[in-house]
């Protein structure tokens, strides 16, 4: 089977033919199933370039690859083929590097060593193209994917047509490969290179376009050994190696540092290898060199799919890169992951290339690994001793000024508090901010001042309302403060309590530096904000269960007046705080509960003057409900369902509550449904102490049944003149008195007492 | 009574099944009835606030 040169190449004469013998399977075998992602299989094409010498690589991907013109390039200067080359070139499996003199060009190790990287190519497009310049002659030769048959026992023949171009075709066909003008000038130009070779991926598959220009971008400039030596334009653009901006506060050279630290086990092993590069020599994988450093800020930033990482290990071995995802390399270090956010280390370990598995995207359990992996961890853990140290000298913080606390060292308070303002301040995420409660101009010009003045960030913690749906704690930068919020169900409950200031300033403390501690770990904010989120709930949800006062379920009733299952609650918790035994329902024909007030015998001889009542809820983000919304006929079926004496409703309004002619009035009167405003239990709550409220003397209420003359009854009740006091000290000593000898007091000793 | 006082101080008063006992001193229950007290209107509450006295 014949093969000609792709569409592209112009014109050219018959210079000879590759003669390949491949099949599916063996392309499956060595190439597809072998390379992770479409970039990775890229990176191949430019490790050809650095074994064949390349001291420039040029590669061209067009922003769009969706058409079907699209092609990936990669051009390089490094020596070319020629017809036997191109035939050494497809001899599949086998590794013939482009050679001088049977030497590596450059006196490079070669850093691909299979002999698979242009198969590698397979996975991206149908057809790879070499164009080849050497001197004055150019050749082209295009392997056709496409046209491969026979299986992996019966490869069959294919023949790859080569042709020599004349210059003028050569320039028109890279040309209109490229698309890149300036390229092609330096190709054909004055300062032309003496050779140079370009692979053309064309008719490109799905993987193919599916190649991302930033992370391709990144694994390049992170896999390849980029430098001076080894210059890489990516679109007209030369990347470097990704070296940070970040403050570096330690650094720490394999060998020369080594060398001068006490008690250190690798001081001895200190040698230098044949450039003169200090390293050390470990006993299975030989020699080793590298540098370690740590910077003051994470390098850990955006989606690390997306732009690659920067923070980590990175082990070379023939100075490719070989964990390019995997930024512990296996060392244990996770405990400190803070720390190795802000901690790189590059090690040149080329005794591991005996351990590597084809195609470099992984490497073999062995003891040289460990061995690497165990100097790793070694360096790494002076970096978090270092860390520790600087953290410490950061200055002293006040958390509290109680005496029975010890000041908490920095490390753990002001130094994550100000990486973590920082962020906020640096915008880099708008999320950040609003987790510490730096919002817009002016809270960020506060972060920014705090940050400034060198000062201790956390001076105290204050307690304060902040409002019932806020959260629990919060940052006032301009007072270095943490905030507690004292509206906050959970303080609110505590608050008063003899000794609970000082512990629910700590808990609010401790929240908030948890928040921070989890920021710092790089924990996102999307995930931390859901974090606190549960544990704010939590803490909701113990108050809820604790005994509360009038007045906190007053404010229960308020603020729930929109939430169904919250005003559901509320009101059942109104009911039991009245004085009524409550059942709570849940089924679709029931109302939301049952209220019972068990009054026992009024005098003696008399009877048990308890009634029962059915109660729902509507809530409403309206200031009234319609009468429709009411349901009272439904309501109704409640009372007769459980043969109750009464119906009681709570919406927030009602529309209409003041006309007695309106739906609502007609149909709770109708019906024999009492309706009350939310905002009327609320103060009927907060009155009933002070007025001797009891569910005896609240049946009057559910005789009403217009929502006007409920009103007026909470009115007239919180008006009237209030009844004589009761002993309130009295009744407490007395309670005290008899619980000196019985753990209760019951109700009717206390009583009889009393008269 | 002692519900209008349990739900003034009901993390130191503890009322139920017709018992009732004290969870802190006496100090302390008046001073969480105090707190409960002040949040509601003055005029409802101005007689009962007497009752339990001033803070000490």
């Amino acid at each position: 089977m014949s093969v000609d040169p792709a569409e592209f190449v112009a014109g050219g004469e018959d210079a000879g033919t590759v003669d390949v013998r491949i099949s599916y399977g063996i392309i499956d075998r060595f190439s597809e199933g072998l390379y992770s992602s479409p970039n990775k299989a890229f990176e191949e094409l430019i490790s050809n370039s650095y074994d064949a010498g390349a001291r420039e690589v040029w590669v061209r991907i067009p922003d769009s690859l969706d058409s079907g013109e699209a092609a990936l390039t990669v051009v390089d200067d490094g020596i070319s083929m020629d017809l036997a080359g191109l035939q050494e070139l497809w001899e599949v499996g086998v590794s013939h590097k482009r050679e001088v003199d049977g030497e590596p060009p450059a006196g490079r190790p070669p850093i691909g060593k299979f002999g698979i990287g242009k198969l590698a190519t397979y996975v991206l497009a149908e057809k790879l193209t070499y164009l080849c310049s050497v001197g004055e002659t150019y050749l082209a030769v295009t392997m056709d994917y496409g046209r491969v048959e026979g299986g992996m026992a019966d490869p069959s023949p294919m023949s790859l047509r080569v042709v020599r171009l004349a210059e003028g075709d050569a320039r028109a066909s890279i040309a209109h490969a490229l698309g890149d003008a300036p390229l092609v000038e330096r190709l054909f130009g004055e300062e032309r290179p003496e050779a140079w070779t370009a692979a053309v991926l064309t008719d490109l598959k799905a993987r193919g376009r599916g190649i991302q220009q930033g992370r391709l971008r990144w694994i390049l400039r992170s896999a390849l050994p980029v430098g001076d030596e080894f210059k890489l334009w990516f679109n007209g653009e030369r990347l470097h190696s990704p070296k940070e901006d970040g403050v570096r506060d330690w650094e720490f050279v394999v060998g020369e540092t080594d060398a001068g630290l006490e008690s250190w086990p690798y001081a001895d092993k200190v040698t230098a290898d044949d450039e003169g590069r200090s390293g050390v020599e470990l006993e299975a994988a030989g020699f080793v060199r590298g540098r370690a450093e740590l910077f003051e800020h994470t390098l850990k930033r955006g989606k690390s799919e997306e732009r690659g990482r920067s923070h980590g290990f990175f082990v070379r071995v023939r100075e490719r890169l070989i964990n390019l995802d995997d930024e512990s390399f296996g060392v244990d270090v996770e405990l400190h992951h803070g720390v190795l956010t802000r901690f790189r280390m590059e090690l040149h370990a080329d005794g591991l290339d005996a351990h590597l598995a084809s195609p470099r995207e992984s490497i073999q359990e062995s003891p040289a690994l460990e061995e690497v992996r165990g100097y790793l961890l070694s360096v790494f853990n002076r970096a978090r001793a270092a860390r520790t140290k600087k953290e410490e000298k950061t200055g002293a913080d006040l958390l509290a000024s109680a005496e029975r606390i010890a000041a908490p060292p920095p490390a753990l308070t002001t130094a994550p508090l100000r990486r973590i303002l920082k962020r906020a301040v640096e915008g880099h995420d708008q999320r950040v901010g609003e987790l510490l409660g730096v919002r817009g101009e002016e809270g960020e010009s506060q972060a920014q001042e705090a940050l400034d003045s060198g000062e201790a960030l956390l001076r105290e913690v204050i307690v304060e309302p902040l409002g019932h749906e806020k959260p629990l704690v919060t940052y006032d930068a301009s007072r270095r403060a943490v905030v507690v919020n004292s509206d906050h169900p959970f303080v609110g409950n505590y608050l008063d309590e003899h000794g609970a200031a000082e512990p629910l300033r700590l808990v609010g403390a401790t929240e908030f530096l948890t928040q921070i501690y989890m920021l710092d770990e790089d924990l996102s904010p999307a995930l931390v904000h859901k974090i606190l989120t549960r544990r704010d709930e939590f803490l909701r949800a113990l108050v809820n269960i604790h005994p509360r006062s009038a007045v906190v379920v007053a404010r229960q009733l308020r603020d729930s007046k929109e939430y169904e299952k919250e005003l559901e609650d509320a009101v059942a918790d109104a009911l039991e705080l009245l004085g009524y035994e409550v059942t709570r329902l849940s089924g679709n024909d029931d109302p939301d509960g049952l209220a019972r007030s068990n009054l026992g015998a009024r005098e003696i001889g008399g009877g048990a003057t308890g009634y029962l009542l059915t109660y729902d809820s509507k809530s409403s983000k309206n200031d009234a409900i319609k009468a429709a919304t009411a349901g009272t006929q439904t309501l109704r079926k409640h009372r007769n369902k459980y043969r109750a004496d009464h119906t009681l409703l709570v919406a927030p309004g009602f529309q209409g509550a003041d006309d007695e002619e309106s739906s609502i009035a007609e149909n709770c009167s109708e019906d024999k449904v009492t309706p009350i405003s939310v905002e009327d239990l609320a103060r009927l709550v907060e009155v009933f102490p002070f007025r001797s409220v009891t569910p005896e003397s609240l049946r009057n209420l559910f005789e009403l049944h217009l929502p006007r003359l409920t009103s007026q009854y909470v009115d007239t009740l919180a008006d009237a003149d209030a009844p004589p006091a009761p002993p309130v000290l009295e009744i407490l000593e007395l309670i005290r008195e008899l619980s000196d000898r019985q753990d209760a007091v019951d109700v009717s000793a206390l009583s009889s007492r009393l008269v | 009574m002692l519900r209008g006082l349990a739900a003034l101080a009901p993390k130191t008063v503890w009322l139920s099944e017709g018992k009732v006992a004290l969870n802190a001193s006496v100090d302390v229950v008046r001073k969480e009835m105090r707190a409960s007290i002040a949040a509601v209107p003055e005029d409802v509450t101005v007689e009962y606030a007497a009752s339990i006295g001033g803070e000490e």
